[in-house]
Parts: structure tokens; sequence; C-alpha cells
């Protein structure tokens, strides 16, 4: 009897001491410049749909705007870190779709499209938070554009431990003439993803299956 | 394999050759390799016939020791049901004699006054004095005429008459008392027919105790004398507890799992739900941990209210403090089973909350949700399986018990029997093993038999040329 006291009392030691954290953190980018401007509306309704009823406490989500200088703090348009009890945590999501909302009817249109740049944004915000799950949901078209003198170079662990996914990537009017255009250009985007140390990268078409996408890598 | 050929490009010749060769080998190592062969099969028929008689023994064992586990079981359960029995009789004839003494008293008393009533009712009313016939005679004396004696003899008819109505009356009055005494004594009669019946319940009770024990001394004295039959007997009497048990002990499982599902998202609330212990979040640990608990404090009440007995050590415990921890217990599960009732509550409430989020999320006006959720009954239901299921694990302690103590006994018979096959098999294989060691050299020789065949030619030839009687005999 002694002895089954003491190895459960050290199963309970060992399984308290599992330094693991479990939470996931989701840095949304959404592009607001050139032919995806109009696509808002729908990356809202996403998110909407798709990811906010799906976090549970302690998770965060951070929307980032991709425009001509998106490596400013500026382009964080909302933040939030859910409660830890489900009904403030509900609060705070409802408060956040509210903030979404504003975002969709707000007018905007860059000249530019910045993408290395919220992504570098929004990794550094990853990284402080430094959840056990880190996301990077990108909303564009993936088509790269830098004001002239912008100077983006991501560092080899820049995206340590995140994975990179491009959901709902529309595709430009010569993606459609030759898809292998298209195609290079992601194959492009894996390279740099990977080389900034990524843990995986991926697109995704049918925005329902990340809910259990973002299960899947928690 | 194509890596062993000689010749990669045919195959056929490559093979021929590893054959010819292997035959040649085999040929000329063909004496140490059948010694070889036919010690390996005695080691190995010999070593599989000692594994067989040891899981034989072994089996043996095992069944011996449960058997006497059993016995003992059994002697313990019986000993403990004579001197249950024994405590009941104890209490019962202490009771039944406090009872039979105050009867008998009552009994006594109310004869005494049966006895009274009775006498009293005997007592006739006087007589009529013994000058009446005389004044009769003289009263019906006929008046000779003369009117002063016509109305002495008239007065002394009138008195007569006044005589006899007085006395009459008397008498009515006298048989109207007596009557009155007969009727007191009728509730009397009946009270006593009462207590008879009650003394004769008495002493049935008491007999058919004495018959019991009388059955549980049999059935000790058998255990005692017939230890093998019972313990085979027992076994199989094992087997229905354990059964049982298992089928109580699942349907308990189910019930703590709607338990668990009750209760583990309310959870959330209550403790940071965010946080995990070994992969799993702290509120379903929490839930579980409940559960876990209100069947523990179950157990705990069971134990003290005599009807299961997993704490051995608390039998030592005097009444009195087995009250407090029954108490404690029952406290504790009341609590635990209100905790339970109102996370139930809260469940549905979070449940409407998050459908009222999902909603608003995906953009509809949240009075949809308002107008479908009206109803109290799901919550009402919940509340009450919330603070029901409690109490129902509670129970779970007594198949536990029962499942402990018959596991032990089915475990050990299944393990002998296990041995049992085992041993079985091991004696097969040493069977075949031998047949093997028999049948190996000749299939041996068949395969040498070209070069064996030549070999002998060679030989006969030498030994004609010598002229060796024996090899050409």
């Amino acid at each position: 009897m002694k002895r089954a006291l003491v190895l459960f009392a050290l199963a309970l030691a060992v399984l308290s001491c599992d330094d693991r954290r479990y939470d996931q953190s989701i840095s949304v980018l959404i592009d607001v410049s050139g032919t995806y401007a109009n696509e808002r509306a729908e990356t809202v309704r996403v998110i909407k749909r798709e990811i906010l009823p799906h976090m549970v406490p302690g998770d965060t989500l951070l929307i980032v705007r991709i425009d001509s200088e998106s490596y400013d703090r500026e382009n964080l348009e909302a933040m939030i870190t859910l409660d830890n009890r489900p009904s403030h945590a509900n609060a705070q999501k409802l408060a956040m779709a509210q903030t979404l909302d504003a975002f969709a009817k707000k007018p905007m249109n860059a000249q530019h499209t910045d993408i290395p740049g919220a992504m570098m944004l929004g990794a550094e915000y990853l990284n402080e938070i430094g959840s056990g799950s880190r996301v990077m949901l990108i909303f564009s078209d993936m088509q790269e554009d830098l004001p002239p003198g912008s100077k983006r170079k991501m560092k080899t662990d820049e995206l340590q431990g995140t994975h990179v996914v491009a959901i709902n990537v529309k595709r430009l009017k010569h993606d459609t003439t030759d898809p292998a255009v298209f195609r290079d250009r992601m194959a492009t985007w894996e390279g740099r993803v990977k080389e900034a140390g990524a843990a995986e990268w991926r697109t995704l078409m049918d925005a329902s299956k990340l809910p259990d996408y973002l299960a899947s890598i928690r | 394999m194509s890596s062993l050929y000689y010749w990669p490009e045919d195959p056929t010749a490559s093979i021929l050759l590893l054959v010819a060769t292997s035959m040649i080998f085999l040929w000329a190592a063909r004496d140490p390799m059948l010694k070889m062969l036919r010690n390996l099969g005695t080691g190995l028929e010999s070593g599989l016939l000692a594994v067989a008689q040891w899981c034989k023994e072994t089996a043996g064992g095992v069944r011996d020791r449960s058997n006497k586990a059993l016995l003992a079981a059994a002697e313990v359960e019986l000993n403990d049901k004579v001197e249950r029995e024994i405590h009941k009789i104890d209490a019962s004839f202490a009771e039944k004699v406090g009872q039979y003494s105050t009867i008998h008293r009552r009994l006594d008393d109310l004869l005494n006054e049966l006895d009274t009533d009775f006498r009293n009712c005997g007592d006739s009313p006087p007589d009529v004095p013994g000058w009446a016939p005389a004044v009769e005679a003289v009263a019906n004396i006929s008046a000779s005429g003369d009117s002063n004696v016509r109305k002495v003899l008239e007065g002394i008819q009138g008195s007569l008459k006044d005589a006899g109505k007085k006395a009459l009356k008397s008498y009515r009055d006298e048989t109207s008392k007596r009557h009155g005494l007969l009727n007191k004594m009728r509730p009397s009669w009946k009270e006593v027919r009462n207590l008879m019946k009650r003394m004769q319940e008495t002493a049935a009770g008491a007999l058919q105790i004495t018959t019991k024990i009388d059955r549980y001394v049999d059935e000790y004295t058998a255990v005692i004398k017939d230890r093998d039959s019972n313990a085979h007997a027992l076994t199989y009497s094992a087997f229905k507890p354990f059964i049982i048990s298992l089928l109580v002990m699942g349907v308990a499982l189910g019930g703590a799992f709607i338990n668990f599902q009750l209760i583990a998202l309310p959870m959330s609330e209550l403790v940071p739900a965010g946080a995990r212990v070994g992969g799993l979040p702290v509120s379903t640990v929490s839930a579980l941990v409940l559960v876990l608990m209100e069947a523990a404090v179950g157990i705990f009440m069971m134990d003290m209210l005599g009807i299961t007995d997993l704490f051995s050590k608390l039998n030592s415990l005097s009444p009195s403090q087995r009250k407090v921890i029954l108490w404690m217990s029952t406290g504790s599960l009341f609590m635990l089973a209100s905790v339970e009732s109102s996370l139930a509550v809260l469940r549905e409430q979070i449940v409407g909350a998050d459908a009222v989020l999902k909603l608003a999320l995906a953009g509809a006006a949240s009075n949809v949700v308002a107008e479908t959720a009206t109803s109290s009954i799901p919550v009402i239901g919940q509340a009450v399986l919330g603070f029901v299921l409690p109490w129902t694990l509670a129970m779970v302690a007594i198949p536990l018990e029962m499942f402990l103590d018959s596991s032990r006994h089915v475990g050990a018979q299944a393990v002998a029997l296990l041995l049992h096959l085992v041993g079985h098999v091991m004696t097969i294989a040493a069977h075949l093993t031998k047949y093997l060691t028999t049948a190996l050299p000749g299939i041996y020789d068949v395969y040498v038999a070209l070069p064996l065949r030549l070999e002998r030619v060679f030989k006969k030839t030498k030994s004609m040329d010598v002229g060796d009687p024996e090899v050409v005999s």
C-alpha cells in the first residue's frame, strides 16, 4: 500500500513537472493592398467563423495589416489573449468580432504589398508570447511589392517553430493565364519561409479545414 | 539469394552448384551432424518436458493456494455470519425475554381480574325469606264475609305481591350487574388472546434464528470436514460474484462517465481552463478527481455502515468514532452532490452562451437562440442527475468489494488453467521433437543419398578388390 502511494505521488509529481505549453497563438496577416483589398470582409468572416469560436482560454490572436510598410507597430490591428474563464473569454471573442467588423468597414487600399514586413512583425509578437503552438495565417495574393528603398531580410530563426499557412490566395491575372507562374511564386515563398526556420509551410484553399488543422498542430 | 549465385546470369546452374556443394559438405560431415541432431533433439525434448512439468506443478501450486485462500475466506465468511447471527440472537433474545416478562406480568394481572370478575358473576341474589310460603297460604285463604278478616287478608296479599315484585327487581338488577361484568371481561379475554399470540411469535422467531445458526454451523462443519470438494464448489461460486460485480462495475463506470461529462465543461469556469497536467486540461483532471472523490467517499460511507469491509483497519474503531466518520462521509457526499448539481446547471448556461456566441460570430441575431432555449426541463434534469449520480456512484463500493474478493480466486484459477495449457502444449512439443529427432537422420540421408550411394558403391568395389567378406555379403 505504501509503495503504491509513493508511486502515485511520484507519477503526480512527474505529471505536474510538465513544462510544455499547450496554448496557441495565431497571427493573422491581412493584405489590404491592390487586388486583395476587396477581400477584407470575407477574410473577417473566415476569422469569425473558423478561428475565433475554436480558440480556447489562454490562446492568443493577433491581426496584422499588410500594406506598404507592414513592419510598423501601427499595423497591429488587434490582439487578444483569452482569459482563463470561458465566460470571460467569450466576452473577449465578441469584442474581437466587433473590432474585426470595424476593421472590415474601414476604407483602406495600400499602394504596395510588404508581406515579409508583416511576417517579421507577426513573428516578433509570436516569439514574445512564446506559446506552445505558433501559427501564421496569411490572407493575401502573395504577390510581394515592396516600396522603393525597403529592405526585408528574415533571419534564419525568424519563424522558428512557426506553422505558416497561406489561405484563400487570390490568383492574379497572369496566374490564371499561366498557372506555373502562381506555382513558382508559391514555391519561392515556401523556400523563403523554410529558410527563416518555419516548422511548416502550406496553402489552404478551403477555409473550413482551418479548425481541424489548428487543432492538429496544437 | 541472388548474391549467392556463382553465375548470376544463370540461376539454374548456380542453384545446382549450390545444392551439389552443400550435398558434398553435408555428406562429409554426416556423422557429427547426425550426432548433433540426435543430441539437439534429446536436449530439446527433455527441456520441453521439464518446462511442461514445471508448468503443471506451478499450476497445481497456484490452484492449491487459491483453494486454501478460498476455504479460509469461506471460513471467515461463515464465522462472520455465525457471529452476526449470534449477535442478532443476543439482541433479539434480550428484547424478547424483556418483552416476555412484561407480557407475563400483564397476563397474570388480567387473569386475576378475570378470576375476580368471574367469581363476582357467580354470586346469586339473596333467596326470598322462608316465611313467604306461609304468608302466601294465609293470603290465599278465602274471605268468610268478615270485613275485618278480608281487609287483613287483602293487606297480606298486597304485601306479598309487593315483596315478589321487589325480589324480581333485585334479581333483575343482579343479573344486569353480572352481564356488565361479563361485558367487562370481553376485552380482557381479547388481550389475553393477543398476548398469547405474541408469546407464540416470540418463541417462533427464536426457533427460526436457532434453525439459521444450525444451518451455518452445519456449513461450517462441512467446510472443515470436506475441504477439497468444498474448495471446488467455492471456486464455482466465486465466478458468479465475479461476473455480477464486473457487470455492475461496468454499469457504474458508465454512470461515472456521464457524471464526468456533466461536470467537465463547467469545471473550466472554476479552475484555470488553459492550464494542463500531463497534456490533459486541468478542468478535465479536476472533474475526474471530483468523480473519484465521490467514489472514495462512498466507499468510506459503505464501510462505516458495515455494508462493506474494504478498510479492515477501520473495524477496530469504536462505534462513536465510526459514527463520526459516517457523518463526515455522508456530509461530504452531500456537499459534492450539491456542487455537482450546481455545476450541471452551470453547464447548461455555458452551452447556451457558447451557442449564442457562435451564432453572433456567424452574424445571426442573438434572439434566435433566446427563442429556442426557453424550456427549463433540461436544466432541471441535469441538476437532478448531478445530485443523484454521486449517491449512486457511492454504491460502487459494494460491487468493488465483491470484485476484489472474487477476482483473486478467479485470477488464480485462470493462471492455473493457462499454466496447465502451456504444460500440455510443451508436452506435445516434446513429443513432436522426439519424432522429429527420429525422422531427421532419415531426411538428412535422403538429401545426401547420392554421395552416400557413391560411397557405398566405392566401398563395395574396394572390398571386392581386397576381398572383405563382410562388405561383399
